[in-house]
């Protein structure tokens, strides 16, 4: 059992209205100390505007929001303090470099000159930035730009980290950057929520998932709670033949991959049987979907609650 | 309030080395160049015609007494001396006369260009993710950004005006006295007021668009509309000039001896000297310059209300009243160079502009409420 005391952000009944659209609805979140939280959902699934919310960027319509037992309303200096937050397309003062930036952004945080210039030092370490330190801004590359992003959401150091698709628009070396950061962080005791539509990221990443479809929160638990709730209901065979199946021939299938010597089928049915008597039974292999396809096969099908 | 303050001191800071406002620095110190060197040289000018006689004497009008009818005659001589007596004298707020007119229109321009931005240029590039996530309440982040940059725009403009001015005054051997030192102060202050409402306004459209390229077009429309609209009123108000009275008419006989002097370059040594029908033409145009003054003072007053709908009638009344008094001194300086100036009172200046004054305050704080609500209610 976990104590209230170790929910680190606690939202209820969150819901965000823009005129006759409901873009959040309901959505209730508890993220633990030192655990990595990950949002995942289709684009337009409400992701951005809960971290958004979370931030205090965006007033909710209705439900709390409480962040290390703050609640996040009027100015919510308390709860703000306590986070950080890293979205996609970090921007700063182009014309400023790093350090000045970092002082800037950190002169809101009351630390005084010395502590500042320690903490900035620190975290320029912490994401390799120390080198490029001098140089503007302007000239970094997205990749550096979004760890200058980690600096600058650590540098008051928050005990909980937003990263609001924080990797979007970064080339593979950047990516394994930031992640191998969001590792780090975790192992220094940190919470982090994260919002990805990276599926692979997320599950590489998070200890706990919530999964999100037009605004609702559809499903939530960790990766292997997520696909072991499919066992039973997502069949996944590989069924190995030159020939690439056609989903009509056989009833049941929801949908085929043909992998070249190989068709990937996945129904919401055993159809073992069914595709053993027509491609021979040494042809068919039944194996665990993997946490992509569970979640796919969740946004797909699984009913929206109204 | 040390919050308020700290928070200001960071955007003070920031605004300061950003690119913009050290080009407007630039951009008003050669301004104001241009403006004390056009007052130097016809300083230089107007010296070698004093140097050709000793003081107290009466000097001739320069004005060229060639074409158009005895009214433009009259007031390009009363303009043309009221304008470059002081300079003559060696008075230092003539350049800022000159340039006041200038800055009734460059002066919401540069409000408008370092504002239209402010808010929208931050939602553009993402940084204003970054700061309403900052742990201060918008009120605080809005007003604390607003006297922060403003105030990094205050100084630029009282280097750029009031430092610039000094030194190339002094360079260019254009005096100041303690009583035109506060006056320049004072013009400072209305200054800072007049750019303040127009960089809060461009602030608030921003905060209201969203979109620098929507804030972009309606800065542009507003400073369109500010130029042509005084214009317009300028047109206007000129069609209805006849209430100013109908001058001396200058005969033949005084045209061609005042067109026979100018080309001479001649100076008569005292009044008793001249011709008796230009003696007396002078007389006359005395006597009209004293029912312009007062004429032109009643219509000023009249013609207040203009100050209302146009801004840049309101800051040049302003700055005319502030730098030199304008409308009770205008024609008693044509005719009485060698005396030296009284302008009125700096309170009594003050007594005279509190409206305008106070109407400024009121669009300031209107434009400060309205960016303050706009940015309390800005989700992005």
């Amino acid at each position: 059992m976990i104590s209230e005391q170790a929910v680190v952000v606690h939202a209820e009944g969150l819901g965000k209205q823009y005129g006759a659209s409901r873009v959040v609805d309901n959505v209730s979140l508890r993220v633990h100390r030192s655990s990595i939280f990950g949002l995942l959902g289709p684009n337009g699934a409400g992701k951005t505007t809960i971290v958004k919310m979370l931030t205090g960027l965006t007033r909710p319509t209705s439900g709390t929001i409480r962040i290390a037992g703050h609640r996040m309303t009027g100015a919510a200096v308390n709860a703000k303090r306590a986070l950080g937050h890293v979205y996609s397309n970090m921007a700063f003062y182009r014309h400023l470099n790093a350090v000045e930036n970092l002082r800037f952004f950190g002169g809101f945080y009351r630390l005084g000159a010395g502590r500042l210039a320690e903490r900035i030092a620190d975290t320029l370490e912490f994401v390799d930035l120390w080198q490029e330190r001098k140089k503007r801004v302007g000239a970094y590359s997205s990749g550096m730009r979004q760890r200058l992003g980690i600096a600058k959401a650590l540098l008051h150091d928050p005990a909980v980290l937003l990263f609001d698709e924080a990797t979007n628009g970064l080339d593979i070396e950047g990516r394994d950057d930031i992640c191998e950061l969001m590792f780090e962080l975790r192992v220094r005791g940190k919470t982090s929520l994260v919002t990805s539509h990276r599926l692979d990221e997320i599950e590489l990443l998070c200890d706990e998932i919530g999964i999100l479809d037009k605004g609702k929160l559809i499903e939530q638990g960790s990766p292997s709670e997520i696909q072991g709730s499919l066992d039973g209901v997502l069949f996944k065979y590989v069924v190995r033949t030159d020939q690439p199946i056609d989903v009509e021939d056989v009833p049941g299938i929801a949908s085929v991959r043909f992998l070249g010597q190989r068709n990937v089928v996945l129904s919401g049915q055993p159809l073992r049987d069914v595709l053993g008597q027509r491609f021979g039974a040494d042809s068919v292999e039944e194996v665990r979907p993997t946490f992509e396809e569970a979640c796919l096969w969740i946004l797909r099908h699984r009913p929206n609650p109204q | 309030m040390n919050q308020r303050l700290r928070v200001a001191r960071l955007f003070f800071c920031r605004h300061l080395s950003s690119a913009h406002v050290l080009g407007l620095l630039c951009l008003l110190c050669a301004v104001v160049v241009m403006g004390t060197l056009a007052a130097h040289s016809d300083r230089t000018g107007f010296q070698r015609a004093y140097a050709r006689h000793s003081d107290g004497e009466f000097v001739m009008p320069l004005a060229v007494p060639n074409g158009g009818t005895a009214h433009q005659i009259v007031w390009d001589t009363i303009s043309y001396r009221q304008l470059h007596s002081s300079t003559a004298l060696g008075g230092g707020l003539l350049p800022m006369r000159m340039v006041a007119l200038w800055l009734a229109f460059l002066l919401p321009m540069v409000g408008l260009a370092l504002s239209f931005n402010l808010v929208s240029g931050d939602i553009e590039s993402g940084v204003m993710g970054s700061l309403l996530s900052l742990p201060i309440s918008r009120r605080t982040l809005g007003l604390a950004r607003l006297c922060g940059e403003g105030a990094a725009l205050l100084l630029v403009l009282c280097l750029g005006l009031g430092g610039i001015a000094l030194v190339s005054s002094n360079i260019c051997r254009v005096g100041w006295s303690l009583e035109q030192l506060v006056r320049l102060a004072h013009f400072l202050v209305l200054v800072g007021l007049y750019t303040g409402i127009f960089y809060v306004l461009g602030a608030w459209i921003s905060a209201r668009t969203r979109s620098s390229a929507k804030a972009l077009w309606i800065a542009c429309l507003l400073v369109a509309s500010l130029f042509l609209g005084s214009t317009a009123i300028n047109h206007a108000v000129a069609l209805r000039a006849s209430d100013l009275g109908i001058p001396p008419r200058a005969s033949s006989e005084v045209l061609r001896y005042l067109y026979r002097q100018r080309v001479a370059k001649g100076i008569v040594s005292s009044p008793d000297d001249l011709p008796e029908s230009v003696s007396e033409y002078f007389e006359n145009l005395s006597v009209y310059s004293q029912v312009l003054s007062e004429r032109l003072g009643a219509r000023y007053q009249r013609e207040r209300w203009l100050a209302v709908i146009s801004p840049a009638h309101l800051f040049l009344g302003m700055a005319n009243q502030i730098l030199q008094d304008h409308y009770p001194t205008a024609t008693r300086v044509a005719y009485a160079p060698s005396r030296p100036l009284k302008p009125a009172r700096l309170s009594t200046t003050w007594m005279s502009i509190l409206p305008e004054f106070s109407w400024l305050v009121i669009l300031l704080g209107a434009a400060v409420t309205a960016y303050a609500r706009t940015l309390r209610q800005l989700e992005i």
